[in-house]
């Protein structure tokens, strides 16, 4: 496996004592959408930041595509394409002109930018709008013109703080697609920081959950989600049940917090789908008639109950208002 | 080669957006002109003045090239709070652009606008009836002065908005110096109607030693020594602003 990012024991504190990051060690597997998930103020955009070059943490190192961020932020800058959480274009310039000076900065020049400038202009949908002004474009095209000065220097990194924050759900969902092409296009790594938990569970191959500055845990989507107790197995009974149902799947080896209320029965299981033939046997031999079955996999938000020990929506409301992770309250609750 | 290349490029970035804005280009042209017009009129009797050599026009030239050096190039910071703002200066320092092109664009853009409308003061002075002895090259070395000045607080402007990042810090600060360093200088009154304490605070006013350079290489027969004196402290407070801006873009970076 090649790495793309390395942390080791990153902090950093702002004044007055806030500790953003609070030792975060993490690594990144090269050519994957890497996924930061946390509420608002857990530290993701610092670490972000730090890990862009952009700014330098108190103590720790990391490197991006073998290069050391802290000893050598010129060389990580020319091999990353960073996507912020605010717009980084210049409202008063046209599209064109915001990726030409974006390409001066990388010292591109020429043909070579004339062609790539074109290119990228070409890709995120943005030719006919190329010589309007920014700001008579809509959040969605403004965001699209963020990518495109994201990956004008054809990044090995591209890092989308938040892309999505603020995007109304079409919006949304068309950079979700966008997002997805990238990862599958290119052999290219994609960190992804994201305060929707469907987002991570969408897009990213590997996960890291952050709170309060720290990961608090690492996974898969799915292995995270399998290491939360289980399915949640839910049978809809024809009839209410007289106490033979609740008997019956006591019985049951594997089945935990059997639960049932007038005709619902919930229990929990370690994989619903395995679990549901005998279950369905069970009763059926009781008598009793079922007249509907879901199994519901541990959410995202399950995984941050158990690891953060407090829900997600919790915390974000917890988040200190001083904390640079926070955003405009009007953002919709995708969580 | 690189790092002039993208000074330029940021400072045609500024130029675009004021050409797009042809009310903001129209008072910075229409400015200079009131300003003369309105203080060479409102002062006319200072000239009456025992002790007061020549005319009020001649006099005041200098002063208000000076003057609108450190009034435009004063709010150049408040670029750098917008581009802050909005997102744009993050996005900047994501590349590897040089650092010193980000502030060396909008100093250029500064000094670049003072010379324009220090053209259209001298040529209204002309109209006027001002006598700039100092001749082509003398005229032409009160524009670099302007310049000079332009540029140096256009830098300490930037580095105002860098560390406050809100509008009202570059406002409070720049207002709170402007109006005392034109008065603590020979912009407008003649040094020896001056109170001794003033004269001696301007010495030391970087405000003065423009409107001393300016009125030196214009207005008289180019007196070489004291320009020289005044351009080469003009220069060097240059060179420190430029640095101490510098300073300001890594203490946002370190605060980000």
């Amino acid at each position: 496996m090649e790495t793309a990012i390395e942390a080791v024991e990153l902090r950093k504190a702002y004044p007055p004592g806030v500790q953003a990051l609070d030792g975060i060690t993490l690594e990144v597997e090269a050519g994957t959408i890497f996924g930061v998930l946390g509420p608002n103020g857990a530290g993701k955009s610092t670490l972000t930041r730090v890990l862009c070059a952009l700014t330098r943490p108190d103590s720790g190192t990391a490197t991006v595509c073998g290069i050391d961020v802290i000893k050598d932020p010129v060389q990580v800058r020319h091999v990353i394409g960073v996507v912020g959480q605010k717009h980084g274009s210049d409202a008063n310039a046209t599209g064109r002109e915001n990726l030409v000076l974006h390409g001066q900065f990388y010292g591109i020049t020429g043909r070579d930018l004339r062609s790539r400038v074109d290119d990228s202009l070409e890709r995120v949908g943005l030719v006919d709008a190329a010589d309007r002004l920014v700001k008579t474009y809509s959040g969605g095209m403004a965001r699209r013109l963020d990518i495109a000065m994201g990956l004008l220097n054809r990044p090995k990194m591209l890092f989308l703080d938040e892309p999505t924050t603020g995007l109304d759900p079409e919006a949304r969902a068309e950079m979700w697609r966008d997002i997805s092409v990238l990862a599958a296009g290119q052999d290219m790594t994609i960190w992804l920081t994201t305060h929707y938990m469907e987002e991570a569970d969408n897009l990213a191959s590997q996960l890291a959950i952050v709170d309060r500055g720290h990961v608090v845990a690492r996974g898969t989507p799915d292995e995270l989600k399998r290491e939360v107790s289980g399915d949640t197995l839910q049978v809809e009974l024809a009839e209410a049940d007289d106490g033979s149902a609740r008997l019956a799947l006591s019985r049951m080896a594997g089945l935990d917090d059997v639960e049932v209320n007038g005709r619902a029965l919930r229990a929990r299981v370690a994989n619903g789908g395995s679990a549901l033939p005998g279950v369905l046997a069970s009763l059926d031999n009781q008598g009793i008639k079922v007249a509907s079955v879901t199994v519901a996999r541990p959410s995202l938000d399950d995984v941050y109950l158990r690891y953060a020990g407090r829900a997600f929506e919790e915390a974000d409301q917890e988040a200190d208002p001083t904390s640079k992770d926070s955003f405009p309250p009007t953002t919709p609750t995708a969580v | 080669m690189t790092a002039l290349r993208q000074t330029l490029q940021m400072f045609v970035r500024n130029v675009r957006v004021l050409m797009r804005q042809p009310a903001y280009l129209l008072i910075t042209l229409i400015q200079p002109i009131i300003w003369l017009l309105l203080f060479a009129a409102l002062f006319k009797a200072v000239a009456d003045i025992p002790g007061f050599k020549g005319t009020y026009l001649n006099f005041f030239t200098p002063g208000v090239v000076v003057m609108l050096a450190l009034f435009s190039a004063g709010w150049s910071g408040m670029g750098a709070v917008e581009d802050i703002q909005s997102g744009v200066m993050d996005r900047m320092l994501t590349t590897p652009v040089w650092r010193g092109a980000l502030n060396g664009g909008a100093v250029l853009y500064s000094a670049f606008t003072v010379m324009i409308q220090t053209v259209l003061i001298i040529v209204l002075a002309l109209i006027l009836g001002a006598d700039f002895k100092g001749g082509v090259i003398g005229v032409i070395m009160m524009m670099i002065v302007g310049a000079l000045l332009a540029a140096a607080v256009s830098s300490l402007s930037n580095a105002v908005g860098l560390l406050g990042r809100q509008r009202e810090t570059v406002i409070g600060t720049v207002s709170f110096f402007q109006l005392p360093l034109t008065f603590l200088s020979t912009g407008m009154m003649q040094a020896s109607l001056l109170p001794h304490w003033i004269r001696d605070v301007a010495k030391f006013n970087p405000v003065n030693w423009a409107v001393v350079a300016a009125r030196a290489a214009a207005m008289q027969k180019t007196d070489w020594g004291v320009v020289g004196t005044r351009v080469g402290l003009l220069f060097a407070l240059v060179l420190v602003s430029a640095f101490l801006a510098q300073r300001a873009f890594g203490r946002y970076q370190k605060s980000l």
